[in-house]
């Protein structure tokens, strides 16, 4: 069942292509290979951007496995609820995946993005278009994996990340990193791409092309981010600025030449709510645990490469405790009730801002909640989220 | 600059001592290599001989090596990328390290690979280590392929056959032996041997690790 699937061996594709007199690309990856000894000659290049997928020289050989894949089966889906505008979006997409055009769909924070799609696999499906629904990040993927398992109980759905089981496999439906689509080689004929803005996604071209590559051509693309970048605007947009429970965004508030104690008023101002606080750097989480401490109050940190993040996570939803985190909370997280607050303001984007305030009432019972920037100076980036949120608003 | 093992950007910093020497790794990084430590014969820290030196000194195969680092977990996911993964450029990090490596030698000899070892992984990485030494680089040896030495116990390893070969005549050089990492040294020992039979004037070793 291995199929299109990239493997290394001898035959006739050249593993890294030579432009004319420009430089040399990975044909795996699309990166700038190094110069290094081999025992072909003194002229072999390998690619380090993809090493971890195995080591690609100039004298060796990628090739992909041609048979044709079966065509998908219709599979039965368990509709939900969706409010009239979120059936709007939801018949724009279908249109889209049946016409095999491209949209960027533009939804506030907990707009309910995900079950907007689901129609429009479906359709896809029936068409016998194979679907590949990639986001940038583990956490979003597995809460995706999770929904379409559950709205489509009998398809067959491959998820695909690091460590996966399901790796170099294809399913009617695949859930997958981008950064597993390096092994794919038009294989989808439907690509979904989530978050379109996160990290690192937006600025690693090599991802792009991966997800590019994975596409057959003439594949039907729709892209879904809260906080698009201008280049991405340029695609047909459609845009849903009300969030499914109907409320408001919380605007959140601006508190320019903050003290600590602002923060601490802060954190005691909700004593029973879970508080999640954003700092610029890992190495910031130290320095604000300690500084709390210091007025007897426990925080727990969590950033990306801290083995026991996802337990932690978990953890902080059920209680009423004080989370400090790095930007990696920043999306795909949903907490009942947070109150959040983000030292440090003037150091974070635009979009990270954007989707830190979309943290705060995303449940139906509690609608609302505190967001509030403690800035020491003004950025366009404190100004333009603001802006954003509250345009957003006004519909 | 962006370091070698772990691809953050960092700001090298230029002082007096370095300023001729190459940064290749950040701060963080550099710091996490340990210098080896006090044996005379073999850099494991603790005494001025070990035991195991003490061993060979009495057999009479008294072979002194320079190790530069201890094969701790900072070392052991160096040699993992470098030699396992595929990743030669990363010799670069240690580059200043053997620039600096004076020793009176007539010829440079890495440790050959098995033919079909080299086939396998395309480069010797103990020839990049000797590129990066200053002197005469010259190959009197051959190996035969035996099963990979990494995974044996130590009298195991004590007790394999000889897989170097001699091909070119070298009496009356001293030569210093290059290897990447010195575990129980049966195998710079192994090579020693060869070379002092076909009458080397005298042998000394190199290696990048010790392990410990």
């Amino acid at each position: 069942m291995l199929r299109g699937r990239l493997v290394r061996h001898t035959g006739p594709h050249p593993g890294l292509i030579r432009f004319k007199a420009v430089t040399w690309r990975c044909r795996r990856c699309g990166g700038l290979p190094t110069p290094a000894p081999c025992t072909c000659g003194p002229f072999c290049r390998y690619c380090r951007h993809c090493l971890a997928l195995g080591v690609l020289r100039s004298c060796d050989t990628l090739a992909t496995d041609p048979r044709p894949l079966d065509p998908p089966k219709p599979a039965r889906l368990i509709p939900k609820e969706l409010t009239p505008a979120q059936e709007r979006i939801s018949s724009r997409i279908e249109q889209a995946i049946a016409t095999g055009s491209r949209l960027l769909v533009h939804a506030v924070c907990g707009a309910g993005k995900t079950p907007m799609l689901d129609r429009g696999i479906e359709t896809s499906l029936r068409l016998g278009k194979r679907v590949l629904v990639a986001a940038p990040r583990t956490d979003v993927v597995r809460e995706l994996a999770r929904h379409f398992e559950a709205a489509f109980p009998d398809a067959d759905i491959k998820v695909l990340y690091g460590g996966s089981s399901d790796r170099l496999q294809v399913g009617d439906i695949t859930i997958s990193t981008t950064h597993q689509l390096f092994h794919y080689y038009r294989c989808f004929d439907t690509v979904i791409v989530d978050e379109i803005d996160a990290f690192p996604y937006r600025f690693d071209y090599r991802l792009r092309r991966a997800v590019r590559r994975a596409a057959k051509p003439g594949a039907s693309r729709i892209l879904l981010s809260a906080t698009p970048a201008r280049l991405d605007r340029l695609l047909p947009v459609v845009t849903l600025s009300r969030r499914y429970h109907g409320f408001p965004l919380p605007v959140p508030r601006l508190h320019l030449g903050y003290r600590f104690d602002d923060v601490k008023a802060f954190i005691l101002d909700h004593p029973d709510a879970p508080r999640l606080l954003f700092v610029p750097r890992v190495s910031q989480l130290d320095v604000w645990q300690r500084k709390l401490a210091e007025v007897g109050i426990t925080a727990e940190t969590v950033h990306a490469a801290d083995p026991a993040r996802a337990e932690k996570v978990e953890r902080f939803r059920t209680s009423r405790g004080i989370l400090l985190a790095t930007t990696i909370l920043e999306r795909g997280v949903t907490i009942k009730n947070v109150q959040v607050a983000v030292c440090e303001a003037d150091r974070f984007t635009e979009s990270a801002l954007i989707q830190i305030a979309g943290r705060a009432g995303r449940s139906t019972d509690h609608p609302d909640g505190d967001v509030v920037f403690f800035a020491d100076d003004r950025t366009n980036a404190l100004y333009g989220s603001i802006d954003a949120i509250k345009r957003a608003n006004r519909g | 600059m962006k370091c070698l093992l772990c691809a953050e950007h960092f700001i090298p910093v230029w002082t007096p001592e370095n300023l001729f020497t190459s940064q290749r790794t950040c701060p963080d990084c550099t710091m996490k290599f340990v210098k080896s430590g006090e044996c005379a014969d073999c850099g494991k820290p603790g005494r001025t001989l070990c035991a195991d030196c003490v061993r060979w000194r009495l057999k009479g195969e008294k072979l002194v090596t320079r190790t530069l680092y201890l094969y701790d977990a900072a070392g052991k996911d160096f040699m993992r990328r470098f030699k396992f993964l595929g990743d030669p450029v990363l010799i670069e990090v240690f580059r200043s390290d053997l620039k600096q490596v004076r020793m009176k030698v007539d010829w440079i000899v890495p440790l050959p690979l098995s033919a079909e070892r080299i086939a396998d992984r395309r480069y010797n990485q103990s020839a990049l280590i000797a590129k990066r030494i200053r002197g005469r680089k010259r190959n009197p040896l051959s190996r035969i392929d035996l099963p990979a030495s990494s995974g044996l116990t130590k009298a195991e390893r004590e007790g394999r056959e000889n897989p170097f070969r001699l091909e070119r005549p070298c009496a009356g050089k001293r030569i210093l032996l290059v290897d990447d990492v010195y575990t129980t040294g049966t195998t710079l020992h192994q090579a020693a041997s060869v070379l002092r039979a076909a009458g080397a004037a005298e042998v000394c070793a190199l290696t990048l690790f010790r392990s410990v």
